[in-house]
């Protein structure tokens, strides 16, 4: 049933159809989001104002890993099965997702200089997010690496799927090692352990950026595509040429 | 003073936040215009290379788009 959408024409009128469904809504929530957030949450008892920071590190700490996991995701698909829309969403995926983990360690540097001191330390959470943040880059230079697009997508997918070992890595560092950064208070077994009226900006937050993804993938899968066959209709003009 | 003090004391973590929301506005909203302005430049390519190959038969393309 997947199959039909990799048609190119199916794939268009699907993603026309989804696009206004993800956009609206991503523009709505991060409107709502940061008001919440700027102007209608509390400061935190500890942290004072700079907790307003958490509105933008978090849900883009989120997005860096959802985004890693379906570039992850996308390629074993495009391995394993050949599916031919695969490697184009991870494709796709993967300047987002870099986005999004830059905005979170940006972020983060600057909620730790007032709150820790410092911009920076070498702990397993930071360096593991840093680690994430080379593997999109990676990704995405090995993609372009090869004269042959098939062989830059395959060792790109290759590329992805092991470094999704990093994913659960960066989850549960927090656990694992004694870092610096505080551990989860939002994804615990014991129930989040933060308050509503910080919890509901985050996940309005959280939302929101996740349908700024769903409507930015479409529309960059749209471009690839196009590109694809920019790309196939100048060689058929080469060839025409030639042989005229 | 004290309110001088407060005043700074917040003043000095307003320089942190607004420059984190000001980074994330950037980034998402920079990477946004650069994925719709790379849309643009590619449909203009295409649309370029479609008219600029009328001996190519374009039916039988789009037919061949609609059921494989």
């Amino acid at each position: 049933m997947i199959q039909q959408y990799a048609n190119p024409a199916r794939f268009n009128r699907l993603a026309a159809t989804l696009m206004p469904w993800f956009a609206w809504p991503a523009g709505v929530l991060i409107a709502v989001g940061l008001y919440f957030a700027l102007f209608n949450s509390p400061p935190d008892y500890q942290q004072g104002d700079t907790v307003r920071i958490m509105y933008v590190h978090v849900p883009s700490a989120w997005m860096a890993l959802f985004v890693y996991t379906s570039m992850a995701i996308s390629s074993a698909v495009g391995l394993i099965w050949k599916h031919p829309l695969a490697h184009l969403s991870a494709q796709a995926a993967a300047p987002i997702g870099a986005c999004f983990t830059f905005v979170c360690l940006l972020t983060g540097s600057l909620w730790g200089k007032p709150m820790w001191g410092t911009w920076w330390v070498w702990d397993a959470r930071l360096t593991s997010v840093l680690i994430l943040f080379f593997l999109y880059l990676g990704f995405m230079a090995l993609q372009n690496a090869f004269d042959d697009p098939a062989r830059g997508e395959r060792s790109a997918a290759i590329l992805a799927i092991i470094g999704f070992i990093n994913v659960p890595i960066i989850k549960f560092s927090v656990d694992w090692w004694n870092t610096l950064h505080q551990p989860a208070s939002v994804v615990k077994i014991s129930g989040p352990a933060i308050h509503s009226s910080m919890l509901i900006p985050l996940f309005v937050m959280g939302v929101g950026f996740t349908l700024y993804f769903c409507a930015l993938l479409l529309l960059r899968m749209k471009t690839l595509m196009l590109a694809r066959r920019a790309r196939g209709m100048s060689m058929a003009q080469l060839h025409q040429q030639a042989s005229e | 003073m004290q309110m001088i003090s407060d005043f700074l004391a917040i003043g000095g973590y307003s320089g942190f936040i607004w420059t984190a929301y000001g980074a994330v506005t950037v980034v998402l909203v920079g990477l946004l215009i650069v994925s719709l302005r790379k849309l643009r430049t590619t449909s203009a390519e295409v649309a370029a290379l479609e008219a600029n190959s009328p001996r190519r038969r374009r039916n039988n393309t789009d037919n061949k788009d609609a059921t494989s």
